[in-house]
């Protein structure tokens, strides 16, 4: 019999949100570190991964599919989509590192 | 008005009687016209500055309403050149800046000899049969990411992480750390610079233009240069084969070249 917090066997149906977090977050922040390897860039592309889907209803509503497969979809796009972004950033000044001035 | 020299950090180097403005594009500073500057120092007095928010620029003569367009920038220009009694100025500018020289110009022809734009775009946006390089979403997420803690995700990012997501390789990368901005006037800048469409004005462009294009800039197509060429009157197009947006850095001898050809004519 398949455990009930076995990512692939359940859906949104069954779960709160803070319960597909707990059993999600693990295999979508791996997936976010695969990409970028940095923890502090992660942990931040996770957190809006989550509020992102949890705001959007349809990410779960659908019954037939994973919330886990549906948001290793969402981290991988996200998070693809924040490395050419700071590409366009990092282009801007021929790849030097860019400090930031002094505060006020 | 406010010192200008003092607001924008004005530096000038150089033995010569005529005058090279050097303006420097989105996240830079006036550091970034070092690799180019010694090509012109004995024949041209070099005025170098820095945008408000960038460099030693003084943060305090920042204005978020100001500096809401580039018109508001542009306003600068002008301030700096009258304060230095500058006339016939040759503008050089990077990146955004070139729109910024454009729009100065257009407001006071009279202060202007020459303009040079390296990697110009008057729109970065996709609209309709016009190649700006990319689409809204694509700008839409890098001011998002600039929501964050983006220059220390830029700067810990390995250079292989970075490449495979442009799609391909890149060539030479500097890696100094010269420049300087400030995070948060950045955002806002970044906001005027990437959401702007300035091609209505490349018409009204009162002087000689050179637009130095690279052959492979990630930031501004071929596409862009040739636009440009098209609709700003007395343009001349170069291209130089590269890759990057910085030519003026990646490839300094090329571009004193092509700007020295410019102006002898």
């Amino acid at each position: 019999m398949q455990n009930e917090d076995t990512p692939a066997a359940f859906t949104a149906t069954k779960l709160s949100p803070e319960k597909i977090y707990d059993v999600c977050a693990p295999a979508v922040y791996g997936k976010i570190m695969k990409i970028v390897n940095q923890p502090q860039i992660a942990e931040v592309l996770l957190e809006k991964v989550f509020v992102n889907a949890f705001r959007n209803e349809e990410t779960f509503t659908q019954s037939k599919r994973s919330p886990l497969i549906t948001l290793l979809e969402k981290s991988g796009d996200k998070t693809e989509k924040t490395i050419k972004a700071l590409n366009i950033f990092r282009e801007c000044c021929a790849g030097s590192t860019v400090s930031g001035t002094k505060k006020k | 008005m406010q010192n200008a020299v003092k607001r924008n950090n004005v530096n000038i180097i150089g033995k010569g009687e005529k005058t090279m403005l050097f303006a420097h594009g989105f996240g830079c500073d006036q550091n970034a016209w070092k690799y180019l500057t010694p090509a012109f120092e004995q024949e041209y007095k070099i005025v170098l500055f820095d945008y408000v928010g960038a460099g030693n620029s003084d943060l305090n003569a920042y204005s978020p309403a100001k500096y809401n367009s580039l018109e508001g920038y542009a306003e600068d220009i002008p301030e700096i050149c009258e304060e230095l009694k500058l006339t016939d100025v040759i503008f050089i500018g990077h990146s955004v800046s070139c729109m910024i020289g454009a729009l100065a110009a257009i407001k006071k022809p009279d202060l202007f000899k020459k303009m040079v734009f390296i990697g110009p775009s008057p729109c970065y946006i996709n609209s309709g049969d016009y190649v700006g390089g990319f689409d809204k979403e694509a700008i839409n997420d890098l001011l998002e990411v600039m929501e964050e803690d983006y220059i220390t995700w830029s700067a810990s990012l390995a250079p292989a992480i970075m490449h495979r997501a442009n799609g391909k390789n890149l060539g030479k990368e500097l890696t100094d750390s010269f420049c300087s901005i400030d995070p948060e006037i950045a955002k806002q800048f970044a906001k005027v610079t990437f959401l702007g469409d300035n091609r209505n004005d490349l018409r009204r462009i009162p002087v000689q233009s050179l637009t130095i294009q690279c052959s492979r800039d990630m930031l501004a197509p071929l596409s862009v240069g040739e636009y440009i060429h098209k609709h700003a009157p007395q343009n001349t197009l170069t291209v130089i084969e590269g890759h990057g947006h910085c030519l003026h850095m990646s490839n300094p001898d090329q571009t004193v070249a092509a700007i020295n050809n410019f102006l002898k004519h």
